[in-house]
C-alpha cells in the first residue's frame, strides 16, 4: 500500500510527555531510551510487514497515541502490548482509507525493475550515498558488513561461520550485528538520497 | 538437535512465512504478539529478513519463495530500497569493492604447501632455509618500518607544504578578486573621465555647471543644496542636462585612503568610489568625488564615507542622508 493517508491526532509530543513515557519504560534513562527505540523499531516493522509505507511516521503516531493514553492515566500493564493494540487499530484506520488492488503482471515488472535497477544515474547516486555512508561507519563495523555480504553464493552458511569464528563471536551475534549495521546504512543512505534529490 | 535449535528452526520457518505473507491472519497476529514481547524473537525476525533478501538477490530462493517474495515482500519502496542496498553490498560495485578487505588464501601459501618436506634431511634443510627466510623477513620488516617512518615524516612535510600552498592560493584568490574590483573601478573612472572631457571640450555650447555639494554645509555653484539640519536628508536638486555632480565630504581623521559609497533605501550600493585621497580646503580637509548622474534617480539615498587603513581594513567615518531631485527642464 503506497501513499495512504490517515488523519493523525493533532497532538505533538512535548518534552514532559516524552519524559513520562521514558519514566514508564524504565527508571534508568539509558535503558528507557533503548526500550523506546526497540518499541519504535517493532512498530516500524509491523507497518512494513503489512506493506504500509511511511512506517517511521506511522510508528511515531502510535507512540504519540500511547503517550496520550499515559497522560490520560490509562492503566497499562505492558507498554509494548498496548502499543501493538493501538497499532492494530491504527492499521485499520489506514486500511479503511485504502482499497487493496491486485497488481497486474506489467505492474510487477515495473516494480521489480525498481528493485533491481540497471546501471543509471540513480544507481550511481545510490552507490555514492552508500559509499559515503560506509565511510561514516566505525572501521570494525564497515569491515564486518562488507565481509558479511561478501559470500560465496553457494556457501553462505559456511562463510558466515568462518567469519564469526574469525571475529570471535557466535553466528547469531554476527547476524544480529550485521543486521543492525545494515539498518544504520539503510537509514543513512535513505537520508543521503533524500538530500541529493532535494538538491537537484 | 537440541530443543532450542528445534524451536529456532520452527520459528525461522514461521518468520520466513510471515515475511513472505503466507500466514493466516490469526497466525500472523499471534506471531506479532510474540515478537512484541520477546526481543530475541524480534531480532531473529530482523535477521531472517536480512537473509531472505540476500537469498533472493543470490537466486537461492525456490521458485515459489521467489514469487511470494516479489508479490508480498517487494510491495513498498522502503523494502525495494533495502533489497537494492543489500544487492549492492553483495555485488562488486567499484566504490564498495575498494573498501573490501578480502581474506583469501594467497598464491604464496599454495606455493609453500607444495614444498612440505617428507624426508628428515630435507626437513633439516627446509628448517635452515625457513630460518634464513625468517631472518630475512625480520630484516625486511625492520627496513620496512624504517622506510615507513621516513615516509611518514615525508608525508607530514608534504601535508604541511600542501597547507601552506592552500593558504597562499587563498591569499592569491583574495588579491585576485581585489585586483578585479580595482580594475572595474578604474574602467568606470576612465569612462567617466572621457565623458567629462567630452563634455568640457564642446566649445559650441556652454557646458552645464557641475552641481557641487559640500557636506560641510556650503553649496557650490550650479546646484542647489540645503543642509536642513542634523539627521534630516540634504536636499540635492540636480539641474537638467547635468551629467555629474561633485561631492565634498569633510574628514576628521587621516586614513591611507577613503571610500565613498551611495546606498539606496534598501541598503543596495548604487555607486562607489574607492582609493580617494583627502585635500586641503581652507582650514579643513575634504574628500572630493565626481558622481555620475546615471548612478542616481529621484529618491532618498545615503552617502557613506569609509576610511581605508594600511592593512586593508575599512572603518566607518560618517554617513549623510540625501534626497535627490533630478530636474527635467
Amino acid at each position: 500500500l503506497e501513499g495512504q493517508t490517515v488523519s493523525k491526532v493533532s497532538w505533538e509530543m512535548s518534552q514532559e510527555a516524552f519524559d513520562l513515557l521514558l519514566d514508564r519504560l524504565d527508571s534508568d534513562r539509558e535503558t528507557a531510551g533503548s526500550k523506546y527505540e526497540a518499541i519504535r523499531l517493532m512498530l516500524m516493522k509491523l507497518f512494513e510487514n503489512r506493506n504500509i509505507t511511511g512506517s517511521t511516521d506511522h510508528a511515531d503516531e502510535v507512540i504519540n497515541r500511547l503517550t496520550r493514553k499515559l497522560i490520560e492515566g490509562a492503566e497499562i500493564q505492558s507498554l509494548t502490548a498496548y502499543a501493538l493494540g493501538i497499532a492494530r487499530l491504527y492499521i485499520k484506520e489506514v486500511l479503511r482509507g485504502h482499497k487493496h488492488v491486485a497488481l497486474e503482471d506489467e505492474e510487477w515488472s515495473k516494480r521489480l525493475s525498481v528493485a533491481q535497477p540497471s546501471v543509471d544515474e540513480g544507481e550511481s547516486q545510490h552507490e555514492r550515498c552508500l559509499t559515503q555512508c560506509l565511510d561514516t561507519l566505525k572501521h570494525d563495523d564497515r569491515e564486518l558488513i562488507l565481509q558479511y555480504y561478501e559470500e560465496d553464493k553457494e556457501a553462505r552458511i559456511d562463510h558466515r561461520k568462518v567469519l564469526a569464528d574469525k571475529l570471535g563471536m557466535t553466528t547469531i551475534t554476527l547476524r544480529t550485528r550485521a543486521c543492525r549495521i545494515r539498518m544504520r546504512l539503510e537509514e543513512c543512505t535513505s537520508q543521503c538520497l533524500g538530500r541529493a534529490s532535494s538538491a537537484s | 538437535m537440541t530443543l532450542t535449535k528445534q524451536t529456532d528452526s520452527k520459528d525461522g520457518q514461521l518468520l520466513t512465512s510471515y515475511l513472505l505473507g503466507t500466514l493466516s491472519d490469526a497466525e500472523r497476529d499471534a506471531l506479532e504478539e510474540r515478537y512484541f514481547e520477546d526481543t530475541t524473537l524480534f531480532e531473529q525476525m530482523l535477521v531472517t529478513e536480512d537473509e531472505l533478501i540476500a537469498d533472493y538477490n543470490a537466486g537461492r530462493l525456490s521458485p515459489d519463495q521467489k514469487r511470494l517474495f516479489e508479490q508480498n515482500y517487494l510491495q513498498t519502496q522502503e523494502k525495494r530500497d533495502r533489497v537494492r542496498l543489500v544487492s549492492t553490498l553483495q555485488g562488486d560495485p567499484s566504490p564498495v569493492e575498494k573498501r573490501r578487505t578480502e581474506v583469501h588464501e594467497t598464491l604464496w601459501q599454495k606455493f609453500l604447501s607444495l614444498f612440505a618436506p617428507q624426508h628428515p634431511t630435507a626437513r633439516l634443510a627446509f628448517g635452515f632455509a625457513s630460518l634464513a627466510i625468517i631472518l630475512g623477513g625480520v630484516w625486511t620488516v625492520y627496513q620496512n618500518q624504517a622506510m615507513r617512518s621516513r615516509i611518514r615524516s615525508q608525508e607530514e612535510i608534504e601535508a604541511s607544504l600542501r597547507a601552506e600552498k592552500k593558504e597562499l592560493e587563498q591569499r592569491l584568490g583574495q588579491t585576485g578578486s581585489r585586483n578585479e574590483q580595482l580594475a572595474t573601478d578604474l574602467r568606470t573612472s576612465e569612462s567617466e573621465r572621457r565623458e567629462l572631457e567630452q563634455q568640457l571640450s564642446q566649445p559650441s555650447s556652454k557646458p552645464p555647471a557641475i552641481p557641487y555639494f559640500d557636506f560641510s554645509g556650503s553649496i557650490g555653484p550650479g546646484g542647489v543644496g540645503t543642509a536642513s539640519g542634523q539627521g534630516k536628508p540634504l536636499s540635492m536638486v540636480i539641474p537638467a542636462g547635468a551629467k555629474f555632480l561633485q561631492v565634498a565630504v569633510p574628514v576628521s581623521r587621516t586614513f591611507k585612503s577613503y571610500r565613498l559609497s551611495l546606498r539606496d533605501r534598501n541598503e543596495n550600493e548604487v555607486w562607489r568610489r574607492p582609493e580617494l585621497t583627502s585635500q586641503r580646503a581652507g582650514q579643513r580637509f575634504v574628500v572630493n568625488a565626481l558622481l555620475p548622474i546615471t548612478a542616481i534617480r529621484d529618491g532618498e539615498f545615503t552617502l557613506v564615507l569609509l576610511g581605508e587603513a594600511e592593512a586593508g581594513a575599512t572603518e566607518f567615518i560618517a554617513e549623510y542622508p540625501v534626497k535627490v531631485e533630478l530636474k527635467t527642464k
